[in-house]
């Protein structure tokens, strides 16, 4: 996935009809083996075409994949239909898998009897397996840096081939089992879900295999208790986990991104209204007959509960503002906030006049934003550069 | 099965008309689609269109063409709305998205099917033609469908030109000209689904982005302008589609006893590869022959 290849599995998975139906008409029977062969070569082959388009610079990337694949499946369905209607080799079969069969197809080895797939897929798993381990520093670095690693001497060429190979062989030594579609959820949604996890690649690889089991066993439970198709739930699984993942992940996590948006934005509201109060006890002195009201507040931050929600706790965390017969005045405490915040907004002003050149009525908006992100060091790092006491505006920093 | 025999050429004219149609809006789309390198996006909009087929008939149970489409569309415009929300809101690069809403809608909808096979009046076969596509089974209203779909889409495509063009080429000059760029990336995807959701019954889930893909990336190899590409795209879609339909009525099917043995869908695309290689080959500019030719001196680059 992190090869931006993810819609190969889907190729592969689609593209290997032919070379099933070939292999039939060549062997004449269904022996799994030489399907096995038949189904790798024709993976295979669509890998490499797809690849060969693409890299003529004639086609785009995902426009070659798309016309390999298709006329491969259309080749596919042809020979099917032309070749093999009495025998027991459904498209759909392919296309839908037939997990809840798989345990009826058995072999007998060391006295056991065991599925097939199983069998087979165990293979698979252990090539795979050993695959990745012993190369895993080379697919690392040929991975996030081709030409790294062609220059230190692998070639990323051979090794995506190798790599594809495997690719093709799980989706082959799947689709019996599970079906083209189940193998694509497989191969992309647990390694997407994993990649939204954690930024390393070895825990990235650990938790897509787990997410992988977990969504197995969830779906195959599911289907269970539904009495429907097994390959399909699992995929409905793998793409439920990949969702959560998406919206719980603690660390790429669409909650955690408007948690802390939502945060944010209650800090900026309630530095905008101290910064307000700050400013109308400025003009209008302490202890006036025109304090400011509620609804000139919200009239101004916008009547929201992030505003309501600002001003609680303004009065509740130290006690910077008093609420009293509709109308809020600063405290002792909350003009020395205040003064804070305005400093850090006229510093900001000055300095961008006077080291930018930026005019007047360009100052205040950039300023508005940045003021709640300049600390106590910063705006004294900021008064020592432009050594004023007051804004372009004319207007007195308040000092601390 | 005799009354179908005696009807047979009105009903290949029918079917030729309909996957005419089909083939000549899905090329014209399918410029821009390939053009903003979005090609795989139509096979996914096709597998998600399954589960809204499926409760599109549980809810109503009627096989019509209309109702399952609307099922179909609703859920091709809601994979859509998922692939883009995974592109923007999380780390997730747009194939992986495209590959994980395919995925999980088709087996949502696989898993739905089955549940409809297993009710006690379940029976599956029409959902089944939208899987794998049955040309032959178009009846006049589908045909009538398909050519409304057509004829709004190339409308659309007809208005838009100057827009879609923009947007192929230039995301971000568009958006500083102040052209809503989202809105018709989202547009350029609805005209492609209606287009995919539209193909399904003919060609199939896998095959109807083939048709979308085919005939645009044909049509590059020929010509460097936009609106002889979307031109030609159209006509090649057209033609592959008509050459198709009347190679799958006219082989021999294999076991002899029914009239057509040969799948129209997939014959459809495999006359769209052929196209395809043709050009490959024979392509003045960007040709193999002209390639090797120039190579060898035979042929100047002008």
């Amino acid at each position: 996935m992190l090869r931006r290849s993810s819609m190969l599995g889907d190729a592969v998975s689609h593209a290997i009809l032919p070379g099933l139906a070939v292999a039939f008409m060549v062997s004449g029977s269904r022996d799994p083996l030489i399907m096995l062969l038949g189904a790798l070569a024709a993976g295979l082959c669509t890998t490499f075409i797809s690849s060969l388009l693409h890299r003529s610079r004639l086609v785009a990337e995902d426009s070659s994949l798309g016309i390999v694949f298709t006329t491969f499946f259309a080749i596919g369905v042809i020979l099917i239909s032309w070749v093999a209607r009495q025998i027991d080799l459904d498209p759909g079969c392919v296309l839908y898998g037939l997990a809840e069969f798989t345990p009826f197809d058995t072999i007998t080895i060391a006295n056991t009897e065991l599925p097939r797939s199983f069998v087979w897929l165990s293979c698979i798993v252990v090539v795979n397996v050993i695959f990745v381990t012993c190369f895993f520093k080379e697919l690392k670095l040929s991975t996030f840096d081709p030409a790294l690693s062609t220059s230190l001497g692998f070639s990323p060429s051979i090794l995506h081939y190798a790599l594809m190979t495997s690719v093709t062989l799980t989706a082959v030594a799947s689709f019996e089992a599970v079906g083209s579609i189940l193998v694509v959820s497989m191969l992309i949604a647990p390694a997407a879900a994993a990649y939204l996890l954690s930024d390393r690649l070895s825990t990235i690889l650990v938790l897509a295999a787990l997410v992988g089991v977990l969504a197995s066993v969830v779906g195959y439970l599911g289907a269970l208790s539904l009495n429907t198709s097994v390959a399909g739930m699992m995929s409905v699984s793998a793409g439920t986990l990949f969702a959560l993942s998406a919206v719980f992940s603690p660390k790429h996590g669409f909650l955690r991104k408007m948690i802390h948006r939502t945060l944010l934005r209650f800090r900026i509201v309630r530095d905008d209204l101290l910064g307000m109060l700050f400013r109308w006890h400025e003009v209008v002195g302490s202890g006036s007959a025109t304090p400011l009201r509620n609804k000139d507040v919200t009239a101004a931050l916008g009547n929201t509960p992030l505003t309501y929600l600002a001003a609680w706790s303004l009065r509740a965390s130290g006690d910077l503002i008093t609420l009293k017969d509709g109308t809020l005045r600063l405290t002792e405490a909350g003009l020395v906030d205040g003064a804070a915040l305005v400093r850090s907004h006229r510093l900001w002003e000055t300095y961008l006049a006077h080291h930018l050149g930026l005019p007047l009525d360009h100052l205040h908006a950039p300023s508005e934003r940045t003021e709640h992100f300049i600390g106590r060091a910063i705006a004294r790092d900021i008064e020592k550069e432009v050594a004023r006491d007051s804004d372009p505006h004319g207007r007195t920093i308040p000092r601390n | 099965m005799n009354s179908f025999l005696g009807t047979l050429s009105s009903n290949t004219i029918l079917v030729l008309l309909g996957t005419s149609l089909l083939g000549l809006s899905c090329g014209a789309v399918g410029t821009f689609a390939v053009l903003r390198r979005r090609a795989l996006v139509g096979d996914a909009l096709a597998h998600a269109a399954l589960p809204g087929i499926c409760v599109s008939y549980l809810l109503f149970h009627e096989r019509s063409f209309p109702v399952l489409f609307i099922g179909a569309l609703l859920f091709g415009v809601l994979s859509v709305f998922t692939i883009a929300l995974i592109r923007d809101t999380t780390r997730i690069k747009e194939d992986a998205a495209i590959a994980i809403t395919l995925s999980s809608f088709f087996g949502l909808g696989i898993a739905l099917s089955r549940i409809i096979q297993n009710q006690p009046s379940g029976n599956r076969a029409g959902l089944d033609d939208f899987i794998f596509g049955k040309a032959a089974s178009m009846v006049q209203q589908d045909v009538i469908f398909i050519a409304v779909i057509s004829v709004l889409v190339l409308l659309a495509i007809a208005l838009l030109i100057k827009e879609f063009k923009v947007l192929c080429f230039d995301k971000e000059f568009a958006w500083s000209q102040g052209f809503p760029v989202y809105r018709l990336d989202l547009g350029l995807m609805m005209l492609v689904c209606l287009c995919t959701v539209v193909g399904l019954p003919a060609v199939g889930v896998v095959l109807v982005s083939a048709l979308l893909i085919f005939p645009a990336v044909t049509a590059r190899l020929w010509t460097d302008r936009l609106e002889t590409m979307v031109f030609l795209a159209g006509f090649l879609g057209f033609i592959s589609a008509l050459g198709g339909t009347i190679l799958s009525s006219e082989l021999p099917g294999p076991s002899g006893g029914l009239s057509r043995g040969l799948p129209t869908g997939p014959l459809i695309v495999i006359t769209c590869a052929l196209l395809f290689a043709f050009s490959l080959l024979l392509s003045p500019k960007r040709g193999l022959l002209s390639f090797f030719l120039k190579k060898r001196g035979v042929l100047f680059d002008r």
